[in-house]
């Protein structure tokens, strides 16, 4: 075993050289790869996909809807399980897997590390996700899901969905890690770029959160095997997983989003981001008011009721009310740190600015929902404020995507297809919400709570009409996403986009596009937040005051 | 030195544990009871209060550990290793067993609702890629070469990989064969059996004539004749087995076999 004890500083020289055995090409390149970029790729393109089938099942659940008498695509008693594959699918395959996917290749780069900390962990998060993912459709397919008849096909489902959480929460523990560990010499966690930042923060509540759904998951599949004793069998599973479509966990999936948002605009204000502390600060407040798992529906021992304590009690409206605060202050600081610059109206620009508006638009419709009086609990004003929560958190992602285009694919994304689809995109969202907030002030409860059942004769056909025309605004916010991973699959024109195309902040733009293996061959120095900005100025002062002297 | 993250989740936790004790006063809380955890009076609503509290206490304790760790600052980690720089992440080199997990997961999982075999087989699964894995990892690390460590880890491996591969390919196949015989008829069974011994041996001497024959040629080849071997199998398994006609005396014996041991005892007289 003498080779085994080779000088440690040997082996560390020759770690960065590069490998001498050919590297796998192909497929076994995709399949083996414990590539950051390439896992973070493959992560980014199959939650979009998910995400655009979670779409399509969305629209069909609407136009059912529409006539509340008969049943015009599923049977009667398929619709409720049809809501929660679309919400299934676009949490926990949907959103959360793209944000981590943009996490996954982006982080690394951000804070001047070679690779993630965990990377055939991640490898194995991504293969399990989508192994998972595909039994949670499979166990719909087999009348399995909440509200299925066949408890094995019920129980495949909550296994399987345990797997996908499990996934999640390992590539979350990778990406927090990178960000807690492995920051380039000068980076302290004050000069963490934003969007590194709202990781390291989202993903621990995340790490905060999924497991407890994981545990809830676990009793349920115990319940459902063993008796169906105090959960209601496949009825109840849903109320198990439901909290995480509620406020405030809700929130704690567009933390990333908040980053990605961050990260964007003081690129295009050609500025530094106004007052970087307090937006960390927000950003974090954002996310420790998002820790949601105490906010659940709870069970009883003799499964009849469901108690809800915590329903309008002091700390839920608190939280309803604060997480406001936030991404007001956040929108004001972009506001500001866009009035102050030198806007140019790129891509990135026009995608992230609308997310953080549905954000918001969402985020305050929690607080209304909070009102008691209102009645808003349990209706359809919820699935919009979902709709907008995840619509908003989604087109950040995909502003993220345009963004960082260079680095993922080494290209730009076409302007056109990408701009049209971020905002069919923005419009479909708020076209899907707003008849489904107005629907449920008419007190149309939540598709898989009875949907028209109690609202007055009087307004069924107006609350009839509002379902379809949500239908159609999530059609088109489909439409949009599909134009806009048309644009990512297009092939690039012409030369690459350079190393830095949109005169960048943070060091994922000091290196190429796309980068190597290995990320970095040096780093510049890092004494603020934005070392690449610095660096620009630097050379641009030292070229001003040249000048004159010659 | 008090760094950027102690600094926040400091102020978290104080303010946290102001809201508790307001939370806890406002709730119906009477004297010293929020501050003393409720040991010298009432805390109002114990599930809020409880909530806040801890959310104080996890958040300080983090802090405390943020300090201690100097956020994990790069300077804080060359200081602690000895060294003037931070010691290189080396990126990781491919390796399929992460997909294979993610099959063994969800063969775990699809056996929790079905068969038990398929239970036992994802844990064998998971079981198999946690030794490689670990000794993938291990032998990454043992030197700066990664074409030295290839071959210290085939080295570790090899010997029990091929012996395994083999045995689990010669039960394969068995299997898989046994099934398709039992479902054709007597005389095609023969046949078919015929003909798998003939493509083996063709294939095999098609391999060993060909020495620079390409890897990826040879992988394929085993890949497609373990696709067909498994796809028949099951087929056959499926279609179930051909009916088998009865002897009647034979009592289950077969020609050729030794004869059922008789009732009564014999004697045998040796010399006289």
């Amino acid at each position: 075993m003498t080779v085994t004890e080779a000088p440690r500083d040997a082996a560390l020289e020759a770690a960065a050289a590069p490998s001498p055995s050919a590297p796998p090409t192909g497929l076994a390149a995709v399949v083996g790869s414990g590539d950051p970029r390439t896992i973070g790729k493959l992560f980014v393109g199959t939650s979009l996909l998910f995400l655009l089938a979670a779409g399509v099942i969305g629209v069909l659940t609407g136009v059912e809807v529409y006539d509340s008498t008969g049943s015009e695509i599923f049977a009667a008693d398929t619709l409720p399980r049809m809501v929660t594959l679309q919400a299934t699918g676009a949490l926990f395959l949907g959103v959360l897997p793209l944000l981590l996917g943009l996490a996954t290749a982006i982080v690394p780069l951000q804070v001047g590390a070679a690779t993630v900390a965990f990377p055939r962990a991640t490898a194995a998060a991504y293969w399990t996700w989508l192994v998972s993912g595909a039994l949670v459709i499979a166990a719909y397919g087999i009348d399995g899901g909440p509200f299925g008849r066949d408890v094995d096909a019920v129980s495949l489902y909550v296994g399987a969905l345990v797997a996908v959480i499990v996934a999640l929460a390992v590539a979350t523990i990778s990406v927090v890690t990178t960000v807690a560990t492995l920051r380039a010499p000068g980076m302290t966690l004050r000069r963490t770029p934003l969007f590194s930042w709202s990781v390291l923060v989202g993903g621990s509540v995340w790490l905060l959160t999924l497991p407890v759904l994981a545990a809830d998951l676990v009793v349920t599949w115990v319940d459902l095997r063993y008796g169906q004793q105090f959960l209601r069998g496949p009825d109840g599973v849903w109320e198990r997983v439901a909290w995480m479509f509620w406020q405030p966990t809700l929130y704690v999936a567009a933390v990333p989003a908040l980053g990605v948002i961050a990260d964007v605009v003081p690129v295009f204000a050609q500025r530094r981001h106004q007052r970087h502390r307090v937006a960390m600060f927000l950003i974090g407040a954002a996310a420790a008011l998002g820790t949601g798992s105490w906010a659940q529906v709870g069970a009883s021992a003799d499964g009849s009721v469901n108690p809800t304590d915590w329903l309008f009690e002091g700390p839920w409206i608190a939280v309803s009310f604060l997480a406001i605060v936030p991404i007001l202050g956040l929108l004001g600081l972009w506001t500001l740190t866009l009035f102050t610059g030198r806007v140019r109206l790129g891509t990135p620009l026009i995608l992230v600015v609308p997310a953080g508006l549905l954000l918001l638009l969402g985020i305050g419709a929690g607080g209304a929902t909070a009102v008691k009086g209102a009645g808003l609990v349990n209706t359809t004003w919820m699935t919009a404020q979902a709709t907008l929560v995840l619509l908003g958190a989604a087109l950040a992602g995909l502003g993220g995507v345009a963004f960082w285009a260079p680095k993922l694919y080494g290209k730009l994304l076409p302007d056109g297809a990408t701009r049209l689809g971020g905002t069919l995109v923005f419009l479909g969202a708020l076209v899907a919400a707003v008849p489904l907030a107005v629907a449920g002030t008419l007190d149309q409860a939540r598709l898989v709570s009875g949907g028209t059942a109690e609202v007055a004769p009087g307004d069924v056909d107006t609350v009839e009409v509002l379902n379809l025309v949500s239908a159609v605004g999530l059609g088109v916010a489909v439409l949009g996403g599909l134009l806009a991973g048309l644009a990512m699959m297009a092939r690039r024109r012409g030369e690459g986009p350079g190393d830095d195309p949109w005169g960048g902040h943070t060091l994922e733009w000091a290196t190429s596009s796309p980068p190597p293996i290995g990320h970095f061959a040096s780093l510049p120095e890092i004494t603020s937040e934005a070392p690449v900005y610095d660096a620009r100025h630097a050379a641009a002062a030292s070229a001003s005051t040249e000048a004159p002297a010659r | 030195m008090i760094t950027t993250g102690s600094k926040w989740f400091f102020g978290l936790g104080i303010v946290s544990l102001v809201l508790a004790f307001a939370y806890g006063w406002t709730t119906g809380g009477n004297g010293l009871g929020p501050l003393t955890v409720g040991y010298k009076g009432g805390v109002g609503d114990h599930f809020g209060y409880g909530l806040l509290l801890t959310a104080a206490l996890v958040s300080i304790f983090l802090g405390v550990v943020a300090t201690a760790a100097r956020d994990a600052d790069a300077e804080a980690v060359a200081q602690v290793a000895g060294t003037e720089t931070v010691p290189p992440v080396v990126p990781a080199g491919a390796s399929y067993w992460p997909p294979v997990a993610a099959f063994g997961v969800a063969l775990v999982v699809v056996g929790l609702v079905t068969e038990a075999i398929l239970f036992v087989a994802g844990l064998v699964v998971i079981g198999v890629v946690l030794v490689e894995w670990t000794v993938q990892t291990w032998a990454d690390r043992a030197t700066g070469d990664p074409e030295v460590n290839r071959r210290i880890r085939n080295r570790i491996m090899a010997p029990i990989e091929y012996p395994a591969a083999a045995a689990l390919t010669l039960a394969v196949l068995a299997v898989a064969l046994s099934r398709v015989f039992l479902a054709l008829s007597a005389e095609a069974a023969v046949w078919v059996a015929l003909g798998v011994g003939v493509v083996i041996v063709g294939v095999g001497f098609f391999i060993a004539s060909r020495p620079r024959i390409s890897p990826n040629v040879v992988v394929g080849l085993l890949v497609a004749g373990a696709v067909i071997a498994i796809g028949v199998g099951v087929a056959a398994g499926v279609a179930g087995t051909r009916e088998f006609e009865e002897h009647e005396g034979d009592h289950g014996a077969e020609e050729g076999a030794l004869p059922a041991p008789l009732a009564a005892p014999v004697t045998v007289e040796v010399g006289s």
